[in-house]
């Protein structure tokens, strides 16, 4: 089961959708979806799970950034 | 004279009847299912000429200073005391298996048998005897039944002894082999064969597979710590995946997601990573995504 945060960087910008809609489509799907358009044009995805269960694996230390909500 | 024969005179005939039944039944049953075939040298015979040879492979050993001669008489020891040990071994591989085999396919047709003449044979106490008896078998298989998880982790458990074993096997001829007796003594490889005893048993063999299942959910929690952080790939095997999934290589052309091939890929991932990363981490290049991607393209055959 998907648990805490995936991040994608570095998505040239007219992938940027396609890699949204990839997280979106998930199953299950993720709590949220948030986008961010960095200095040199390409786009920060982050997905967001519900947190890990202590004792499986860690969640991603780096909270996710504020962003475009999709 | 002839007497009548009472009623009790056929309920004990009938009971010796089970009882014989029971003893062919299981006789029947126990030597196909023995899983090894016969030895093809008297076991007892064997150890008692191996002691005997060891023995006096001993006292030479410890008669003399020669460093050649020490070697040679401490190999012989140690591959006799190797030898012994693997007939034991391969003794308690057979009867783990035979034990393991024995109630669950003789005790069937006893059951049948016991159940057929509590039926059919006698009054209420012998036909109460006989179903007591069947249902005891019931019970004790049902009891091994419950033990179905010995009986399946049985051939792994057999598997990890012998590698255990090959293990420590190897590093003894090793050393006999390129060490003279100044660098491993008698006494030391004595200490090996004690280790060799050991790798042989049980408890060695479940620590192994614990160990093997530990470092596998190491290795996948590993695996899905690394896809937490990616970049978008560009690599040719996400061009195919993205592509399959309706997003081709040009940006500027309008994209739909491929709901079935996108389930397709959502199932892939669900049994070969539990679920545990999303699909969109398919296309980023975190450490060992791109041999994830490779077998889901072969698994999948995606263009």
């Amino acid at each position: 089961m998907v648990c805490g945060v995936f991040t994608t960087s570095k998505v040239p910008d007219g992938f940027q959708g396609a890699v949204v809609a990839l997280y979106k489509a998930n199953d299950p799907p993720p709590t949220s979806v948030t986008s961010t358009q960095d200095a040199d044009g390409t786009w920060t995805v982050i997905a967001t799970w519900p947190p890990c269960p202590p004792g499986t694996v860690h969640e991603s230390a780096s909270p996710p950034s504020p962003g475009r909500r999709e | 004279m002839k007497f009548p024969r009472s009623r009790n005179w056929f309920e004990a005939q009938a009971v010796r009847l089970a009882a014989l039944l029971i003893v062919l039944v299981f006789a029947a049953s126990c030597s196909p299912i023995r899983g090894y075939p016969n030895n093809f040298q008297d076991n007892d015979e064997t150890i008692d000429r191996l002691r005997s040879s060891t023995e006096i492979t001993r006292s030479q050993y410890n008669s003399t200073t020669d460093p050649t001669s020490l070697k040679d008489l401490r190999n012989k020891v140690i591959f006799n005391e190797m030898q012994i040990s693997e007939i034991y071994f391969t003794d308690f591989q057979a009867r783990l298996w035979a034990d393991n085999n024995l109630f669950s396919t003789g005790s069937d047709l006893i059951v049948l048998i016991l159940t057929g003449l509590g039926a059919t044979t006698g009054d209420a106490t012998t036909k109460a005897a006989l179903s007591a008896a069947s249902a005891g078998i019931v019970g004790a298989t049902g009891a091994i039944s419950k033990d179905i998880y010995y009986q399946r982790t049985l051939p792994a458990i057999l598997a990890q002894m012998s590698a255990n074993r090959d293990k420590v096997k190897a590093s003894i001829i090793d050393n006999l082999t390129k060490k003279d007796n100044s660098q491993y003594p008698l006494s030391l490889a004595e200490m090996d064969l004690q280790v060799l005893q050991r790798a042989s048993g049980i408890v060695d063999a479940v620590q192994g597979i614990t160990n093997s299942a530990t470092i596998d959910k190491d290795a996948a929690a590993a695996q899905v710590e690394a896809a937490r952080q990616g970049t978008f790939s560009q690599s040719i095997t996400s061009q195919r995946i993205r592509a399959w999934l309706g997003f081709g290589t040009d940006p500027t052309k309008p994209s739909t997601l491929n709901a079935a091939n996108f389930n397709a890929l959502q199932k892939w991932v669900n049994q070969h990573l539990a679920g545990a990363i999303p699909v969109a981490s398919l296309i980023s290049d975190a450490p060992g995504v791109e041999n994830l991607r490779a077998q889901a393209i072969h698994d999948l055959n995606i263009p």
